[in-house]
């Protein structure tokens, strides 16, 4: 049991946010930013990506810093 | 300059992961059998051989290169985000220093209630500790160095410093124990995360079709970001008062 639980641990890490977070940026970047920005994507767009990036960072150490 | 950013990655992520496995190695060593230990840190050892086997040479022959480089990218993340995340909590204060030297104690106390067997018969519950233990960290090690040496470059950096790391971190074991204490790791763990990190964004970006302005000195301006980022947030907290 404790190796599974390690095993999940390694995968997915500690948080639910951090994979579902990263999953929901990239996703959301590539199908709903990348068509709408158009001629700006290739010098505007990695930026768009890393401020996702950052506020699923933000948001998951929020959440660790809660009191159990 | 990429060469040795992705070197300096690489190395600095296989050395932290080594420690923590070293850690166990020599506290199964110290507290059991040598044998046994090295024993089931050689299985682990040949277990993560055989995965990068298979795992560098399948992904880079079967992928695209523009999927490859956002399927990297996302490894990266999980894995830089991750430790960064941890790093942020541990230097506001809100969680317990990284510790190899606590992974010693913890092993050589979990492995104290297990009898040991006579002279000539295996200990079982040693190896198999030994073995866990390099396992997990192992499987981190294969996966992060596969991501850096997938990229269009080459694999060269990212197997330069996992080499490199390896003999310092192997090569130290002998008399680790004692300076186990005085390792940084909070600080390293939190500068691993912020490279990880960095390259995620910088090649999940370039797969979605990303020209960075800079080339690949943006790695530079990404790292800066994300620990400014966790650093403000660390120090914020750090002050906030804790709720009840």
């Amino acid at each position: 049991m404790s190796t599974l639980r390690a095993l999940k641990k390694l995968v997915l890490g500690e948080t639910w946010v951090l994979p579902l977070g990263v999953a929901a940026v990239v996703c959301l970047t590539a199908l709903a930013v990348k068509p709408l920005a158009e001629g700006n994507w290739d010098r505007m767009g990695g930026f768009v990506l890393l401020a996702g990036v950052v506020a699923v960072l933000l948001l998951s150490v929020a959440r660790g810093a809660r009191p159990r | 300059m990429t060469f040795v950013l992705v070197a300096l990655g690489a190395g600095i992520a296989v050395s932290v992961e080594l420690l923590e496995a070293l850690a166990i190695v020599l506290a199964v060593g110290a507290s059991r059998r040598w044998g046994d230990a090295l024993i089931g840190a050689a299985g682990a050892v040949v277990a993560c051989g055989l995965l990068a086997a298979v795992l560098g040479p399948v992904v880079l022959a079967s992928v695209p290169l523009d999927a490859l480089r956002v399927t990297i990218g996302l490894l990266l993340l999980l894995f830089g985000l991750e430790w960064l995340r941890k790093g942020t909590l541990r230097l506001a204060g809100r969680r317990a220093r990284s510790s190899s030297l606590a992974e010693y104690v913890e092993t050589q106390e979990a492995l104290h209630d297990a009898p040991l067997p006579p002279a000539g018969q295996a200990d079982w519950a040693g190896r198999i500790v030994a073995f866990k233990g390099v396992l997990l960290e192992g499987v981190e090690v294969v996966v992060i160095v596969c991501a850096l040496a997938a990229r269009p470059s080459g694999p060269a950096p990212a197997l330069v410093g996992a080499g490199v790391a390896t003999v310092a971190v192997v090569g130290g074991g002998a008399w680790l124990r004692r300076p186990l204490a005085r390792i940084p790791e909070t600080e390293l763990k939190w500068g691993v995360g912020v490279l990880l990190s960095a390259f995620g964004v910088f090649f999940a970006a370039e797969g979605l079709g990303v020209d960075w302005p800079g080339g690949d000195a943006a790695i530079l301006y990404l790292a800066a970001t994300l620990g400014a980022v966790s650093q403000a947030q660390a120090h914020w907290l750090a002050r906030a008062p804790v709720p009840a």
